[in-house]
């Protein structure tokens, strides 16, 4: 079931079962953050650079005042081919990385760099989400405050580039320990 | 005869219900004396009028909007002041001089210590004249839609006792009627019983 | 205008009534089976047939962006939380529009069942309920954005019945959310504050209700806690009459309104000992169905010339519907809320009215009101205001905009 399916259900929902109806709002609730506003017609062009066929819903930064952050959102592929994320970059961190978050030999949740970028399948999306796949920001200039803008440049494998804004938001979660310095989280 | 005993028993329980229902109300206060007292006749005419009541009354504001004295004679005229003083339990309305040898009604209006506005009537007259008899004012003021007696203290009367014995009795009637029917009688169909009118003619303010 | 929900008679009327209930207890027994049997019928009706296609009230929303805010023309929900909150020093202009946006943004999603970004609990966003969610403009909020409100957003005049509360009074920003599910209310109430701990700290809370939905026919008028039909004389949502007395039109208000919100203690335990008629009185409306002592219907008009047979009025001078009795200038829109908190010591109720009023012009609408049930109002012989705060309720926005715009831009 595609995302827009899910969303159309979610506000047309008539209770015919208990069940079915609790199934459907959870899978509404997984896919929550991605928002039902997007029509995302698919392109069928897939000579159409990754750029003009990847778009950013629900994007947020979490505020922090120096140090580290990490950008979230629901990257959307409306392209025939899968698309690929290698780089980052944004105006408020010259340092920027692409992170997933692993499970580490002792069993602890820990993020790192991600070798060969994000991809993101024709057609469908890759949630950066606090816990998983995020944007890291790693060396902040100026305190990043709840209500500012930060812009973000995706670079794709194709060379082609996306830009967003997100807006910044306050956050508790989100302090997943970096792998390369063990006992210092990300949250100041 | 078990079933009549069975009636009775019914009888005395609904009427103990009933009893127990009647039991909180007027929990106001009351006048308990007066001067002029209630149809006293007075030889010559009041330079005020003094009410004691059972609790302290509620002044509201500076100007004593919370109580109410008016004296009036058969023509309507107020012979009241205006000048109510109210201390504790006690209320003192100042008169005009030169009331008249006639029938006179005090009619006050005061808010008990528990909130509860309450008011009434005292008749009395000076020297030898006839008492007003009714309450009715002349000039048309009255639309309530009974008129009130002479030495009524008018308050909450929807649950006087009284009122909910007749209720009760008229209730009481109905469930006997009724079970009677169904003992004695064994017809099926049901006989609408009217209920007794327990009306008193009593009213809220 | 919606009929009232009971034609409950009174005088005669009522005491055929009372004489029925008390006499059928043998007719009511009869009527009990068939009510059951009849109710069981037709719930296994329901459950086959109609449940499926009722919508599910959780799926109810109302409209974020507009020409008001909403949360006072709409509906009044089953719940309410009022957050008065304090800004923290240092911010500006700037960082209210920065604020404000967040908000906004927080809001539009919360109303419309989507989740706020970086939503911790998202699942509670997916039933809005009719949440909404209306800012207020404290005269601290609209000094730091440099500007100036109308003269009378200030905190009101004192009242010789005041007992005010610190922690239930003033405030520099408002914050009213609204629902008729009260686990999206507090997830609304937390998301937003959470967005707002930057800025801006808790000065007081308060926690109401009405009835729950589907208890009663909608826009049948509220009852507060001392049982009273409260809110009869409410311009109607939807009418000209209603524009007047709420909408404000000038300056950045424009499409505001002004808003008071009094937390209004109410001593239950002394008013159990006023009987039915004394509580009628107190008022000047039947309890029973809100019809004033000259009436027979919640929505008659009062005579305040009425007199009884002895001369006194119907409406007593002291009744609280006479003294708030202004001329037409003098009306506001009522939108309260009970309250029922933890009882301290011996009594057995801490209870209240959140009593919430919207005006264009406080000054010339509310106050005049006031200052007259200060004067005389028997009702005050059982109510105590331990709460008071005056807002600015800026207009509502556009979609590329935020609420207070236009203040802050």
């Amino acid at each position: 079931m595609t995302r827009q399916k899910l969303c159309e259900r979610h506000y047309t929902m008539n209770t015919s079962k208990t069940l079915p109806r609790a199934a459907a709002l959870l899978a509404v609730s997984l896919l929550a953050l991605t928002g039902c506003a997007s029509t995302a017609a698919p392109a069928s062009d897939d000579s159409k650079p990754a750029g003009d066929v990847v778009t950013i819903e629900d994007a947020w930064v979490k505020s922090a005042p120096d140090g580290m952050s990490a950008a979230f959102g629901m990257l959307e592929n409306t392209g025939d081919a899968d698309v690929t994320v290698v780089s980052v970059e944004s105006n408020v961190s010259p340092m920027m990385e692409l992170h997933e978050t692993v499970e580490n030999e002792a069993g602890e949740m820990v993020m790192r760099e991600i070798e060969g970028g994000f991809v993101i399948p024709a057609g469908g999306e890759l949630a950066l989400e606090p816990g998983a796949n995020h944007i890291m920001l790693m060396g902040l200039e100026n305190p990043l405050v709840a209500g500012d803008e930060a812009t973000f440049t995706l670079t794709f494998s194709d060379d082609s580039t996306y830009e967003f804004t997100a807006p910044v938001k306050d956050y508790s979660g989100a302090n997943e320990n970096y792998e390369e310095s063990d006992d210092e989280g990300m949250d100041h | 005869m078990s079933a009549l005993r069975r009636i009775g028993a019914g009888l005395a329980l609904a009427l103990i219900a009933v009893l127990a229902t009647a039991a909180p109300a007027s929990a106001h206060d009351q006048l308990t004396s007066s001067t002029p007292a209630e149809d006293e006749v007075l030889a010559a005419a009041p330079a005020e009028v003094v009410m004691t009541f059972s609790g302290d009354l509620i002044v509201l504001d500076a100007s004593m909007t919370g109580a109410v004295v008016m004296v009036v004679d058969a023509s309507g005229h107020d012979w009241a002041s205006g000048e109510i003083d109210v201390q504790g339990n006690r209320m003192t309305a100042q008169l005009e001089p030169g009331m008249p040898v006639a029938g006179y009604q005090v009619r006050w209006q005061v808010v008990s210590e528990d909130g509860h506005p309450i008011s009434g009537v005292i008749p009395f007259t000076i020297g030898d004249a006839a008492p007003m008899v009714t309450a009715g004012n002349s000039d048309g003021a009255a639309d309530s839609d009974e008129v009130t007696t002479a030495g009524d203290q008018i308050a909450d009367d929807s649950s006087s006792p009284v009122r909910v014995l007749l209720i009760g009795a008229g209730g009481a009637a109905i469930a006997a009627a009724g079970f009677a029917l169904y003992r004695f009688l064994r017809r099926p169909k049901a006989t609408a019983v009217p209920p007794e009118s327990g009306d008193d003619a009593a009213e809220t303010l | 205008m919606p009929a009232p929900a009971e034609g409950a008679p009174t005088g005669p009327g009522r005491s055929t009534r009372r004489q029925l209930l008390l006499g059928g207890a043998v007719a009511g027994i009869g009527a009990a089976a068939a009510i059951g049997a009849d109710y069981a019928l037709n719930r296994s009706n329901t459950e086959e047939n109609t449940a499926p296609s009722t919508p599910m009230n959780g799926d109810e929303k109302v409209p974020f962006f507009g020409a008001h805010q909403a949360g006072i023309d709409t509906a009044a929900q089953a719940h309410g939380v009022f957050v008065g909150l304090d800004l923290n020093d240092g911010v500006d202009a700037s960082a209210l529009v920065r604020l404000m946006r967040i908000l906004t943004d927080d809001a539009a999603r919360l109303t419309q069942g989507t989740p706020a970004l970086a939503d911790s609990e998202p699942e509670l966003a997916l039933s809005p309920a009719r949440l909404t969610v209306t800012f207020g403009f404290g005269p601290g909020l609209v000094a730091r954005a440099d500007s100036a409100g109308p003269g009378w957003l200030a905190p009101l005049p004192a009242f010789g019945i005041d007992r005010l509360q610190p922690e239930f009074s003033d405030g520099d920003l408002l914050l009213q959310v609204n629902g008729d599910d009260p686990l999206t209310v507090a997830h609304a109430a937390r998301m937003l504050l959470k967005d707002a701990r930057g800025f801006a700290t808790i000065r007081w809370t308060q926690q109401g209700f009405r009835r729950a939905y589907g208890t009663e026919r909608p826009g049948t008028t509220m009852r507060n806690l001392f049982g009273q039909v409260d809110g009869t004389t409410n311009p109607e949502p939807g009418t000209k009459d209603f524009d007047q007395v709420v909408w404000a039109e000038d300056g950045w208000l424009a499409g505001g309104t002004g808003a008071v919100i009094r937390r209004i203690r109410m001593d239950l335990d002394k008013w159990d000992r006023l009987d039915r008629s004394g509580r009628d009185a107190s008022v000047g409306r039947s309890i029973a169905n809100g019809a004033p002592l000259t009436g027979t219907k919640e929505f008659d008009e009062p005579d305040l010339e009425a007199k009884t047979a002895i001369g006194f009025p119907v409406i007593p001078q002291f009744a609280h519907i006479r003294r708030a009795r202004g001329d037409d200038s003098e009306r506001i829109f009522r939108r309260a809320y009970n309250y029922d908190e933890r009882p301290l010591g011996a009594e057995v109720s801490e209870s209240g009215l959140i009593f919430v009023s919207y005006q264009a012009d406080i000054e010339r609408q509310f106050i005049p009101m006031q200052r007259r049930l200060d004067e005389l109002d028997l009702l005050n012989e059982w109510t105590v205001p331990i709460g008071s705060a005056v807002f600015a309720i800026p207009p509502g926005c556009a979609e590329d905009g935020f609420i207070g715009d236009s203040l802050l831009s």
